[in-house]
């Protein structure tokens, strides 16, 4: 049923990207029966950052735009992920959960003054604002999807009204023992730049934000860890049919064996730098949750947008402590840089990734479409 | 002479700056706050778990869970749609109105006896609480949960209020003086409910914490407070 599920994602996604010629590639991958995943018919659907702003005011932020727009890509993709959900719901066998992970509308480069929802039109973005959340209110198919609240979605409690947001969300249990394995956030929660006051948060984004290029993030397996000694490396090279081969993003077709480890694992928090600069704190938050009996206590799987940056961190301790995966998902803004899996060459393409969990299997993809010339 | 005359003016008008400083500030420190009972996703009234039940004919009843789709113009196989007796049917699609569920508020106190037949009460409002004021999650019972463990130690001294048949008796002082008692200050709050003429309860009170209104309702002719309803307690 895992791998079912897992291709019936990979082909929703690939229908919709065929038609443009498409490339769907692995970026990271845990497969691993210590993750907790104890409802096995979810399946959560994760879409990072996207920072949406009307073409209008699109204009003065030039090239650092939500990628793919003029295709209507990720709308497509996830028309094509509202079909299988229908499916799936008329089965009765799965469940959909598809979460946002914050920065969806940017409304501090949307409006640098008053905040006017109203000069947002019902056009702006329509498919996807349709197929996400707004269907349910129009007969429309629509993902239903959980948002979770990005340092750009809300101002001083303003946002677009239509939008609901959440701090945190962990999954549901289905039985009132199971204790949530699943936590998302945007992330912004350890970002220092955060803590500074609105005005100067507003300058920096509406004055350097115009002015800063246009940003290429390495995303992926961490290629600069692994010359490292080999005791260090763990089950990211040790595990029997994980190769060498596989630290670079295997492309998927639909059916093929894929990597059961593909991220970059620590056995110990203290072996710096770590894969991933927020899984120190990670794991402290999840640490006080256990300490305080909180609804964190055994998370193992914590999502987060933010960084823009995709990667996939594993803590994975040699002792009886639970482990924890980080997946930091990614955006649809700026460029990512990450080296394939056939030729370990490094290419750079504007950030697309999705990130889908399934049964104690948690994926990472990037997803790629030529222009029409290339 | 002349100096002395210049620094009485000076002094004169440092005092009406003051004056008019110390008035503003006083105005906006005295603003009563608004609990605006508005959207239906917004507010809790409801236990969003349990079925709702239409009783059609004596015979034919049917139930089923409220979504956010049935609060949308678009008439639902669910819930009945209204007509304008002679009236064509309207050109954009839309029905003259729909009939949708205007909850009265959830009853209390709440009772959290496991074998009560309204137990499930207390936990989903603890589930809408955690889920924060921003989520929007009124009508329908969401598929994922915030921190409710964290949630029920916040909101616990109200909590154990609402469960408590004897702290909602009697008048509004002697609310108010019960909810001081257990350290929760009511703030007194214009209330403005979308739902219902002012004068439908014979009394109603909002109460302030943390980042949620809570309103309770006095039925007429009873003795004691027994509908309550949250909002999200948001700047704007």
């Amino acid at each position: 049923m895992s791998a079912k599920c897992h291709d019936d994602v990979i082909e929703a996604i690939l229908s919709a990207i065929r038609p443009r010629r498409g490339v769907l590639r692995l970026l990271g991958r845990v497969q691993d029966s210590r993750l907790g995943h104890s409802t096995a018919d979810d399946v959560f659907f994760l879409i990072p950052d996207l920072h949406l702003l009307t073409p209008r005011r699109q204009r003065a932020f030039g090239k650092r735009e939500f990628n793919y727009r003029e295709i209507g890509l990720l709308g497509e993709i996830l028309s094509a992920m509202a079909v299988l959900k229908k499916q799936w719901d008329k089965d009765g066998t799965t469940k959909l959960r598809t979460f946002q992970l914050g920065d969806f509308f940017d409304i501090w480069r949307e409006f640098p003054g008053q905040v006017d929802p109203s000069k947002v039109g019902d056009e702006v973005y329509s498919q996807l604002r349709d197929v996400l959340y707004r269907g349910v209110y129009r007969g429309l198919s629509c993902l239903k999807a959980s948002f979770l609240v990005g340092n750009h979605d809300v101002r001083d409690d303003d946002r677009l009204p239509e939008l609901n947001f959440w701090t945190k969300a962990f999954n549901y249990s289905r039985r009132a023992s199971d204790k949530p394995f699943f936590l998302a956030f945007h992330g912004d929660v350890f970002d220092f730049i955060e803590k500074f006051p609105t005005f100067i948060k507003s300058l920096m984004v509406n004055i350097v934000g115009t002015l800063t290029p246009l940003k290429t993030y390495p995303v992926g397996v961490d290629m600069t860890r692994i010359n490292k000694p080999l005791k260090d490396l763990t089950a990211a090279i040790t595990e029997p049919d994980h190769t060498l081969s596989a630290l670079g993003a295997p492309r998927v077709t639909g059916g093929e064996k894929l990597p059961r480890y593909l991220c970059n694992i620590v056995t110990n928090l203290k072996s710096q730098p770590l894969p991933h600069k927020y899984l120190g704190r990670v794991h402290e938050m999840i640490e006080m949750a256990r300490r305080e009996d909180l609804t964190g206590s055994n998370v193992r799987i914590v999502a987060i947008g933010h960084t823009h940056q995709a990667k996939m961190a594993f803590y994975a301790p040699e002792t009886e402590e639970p482990p924890i995966l980080l997946m930091d998902i990614g955006a649809w803004i700026e460029n990512c840089s990450y080296p394939r899996d056939e030729d370990g060459q490094f290419v750079t393409e504007p950030s697309a990734q999705i990130g889908v969990i399934h049964a104690n299997d948690a994926r990472l993809y990037q997803i790629y479409v030529p222009s029409p010339g290339d | 002479m002349i100096l002395n005359s210049s620094r009485c003016r000076i002094n004169a008008r440092r005092c009406l700056l003051w004056l008019v400083l110390l008035t503003v500030a006083a105005g906006v420190a005295c603003r009563q706050p608004v609990a605006f009972i508005g959207l239906s996703q917004d507010r809790y009234d409801h236990n969003r778990t349990i079925e709702v039940v239409i009783e059609r004919e004596a015979s034919e009843a049917i139930s089923f869970l409220l979504g956010n789709q049935h609060y949308a113009p678009l008439a639902s196989a669910d819930l009945p749609a209204l007509t304008l007796k002679g009236y064509p049917k309207a050109p954009d699609g839309l029905p003259e109105a729909i009939l949708v569920p205007v909850f009265t508020g959830l009853l209390i106190p709440l009772d959290s006896r496991p074998d009560a037949p309204r137990s499930g009460d207390r936990e989903d409002l603890i589930e809408y609480l955690a889920a924060g004021p921003l989520a929007g999650d009124g009508v329908e019972s969401p598929d994922i949960i915030g921190d409710v463990a964290l949630a029920e130690r916040e909101y616990r001294p109200l909590l154990d209020f609402l469960g408590s048949a004897e702290a909602l008796k009697g008048s509004r002082e002697d609310l108010l003086k019960r909810l001081a008692a257990v350290k929760i200050k009511a703030c007194a709050a214009r209330i403005v409910d979308s739902r219902f003429h002012p004068a439908s309860f014979a009394d109603t009170l909002a109460v302030r914490f943390r980042r949620f209104w809570f309103v309770f309702f006095k039925a007429p002719g009873q003795a004691e407070y027994s509908r309550l309803v949250v909002i999200p307690n948001l700047k704007h």
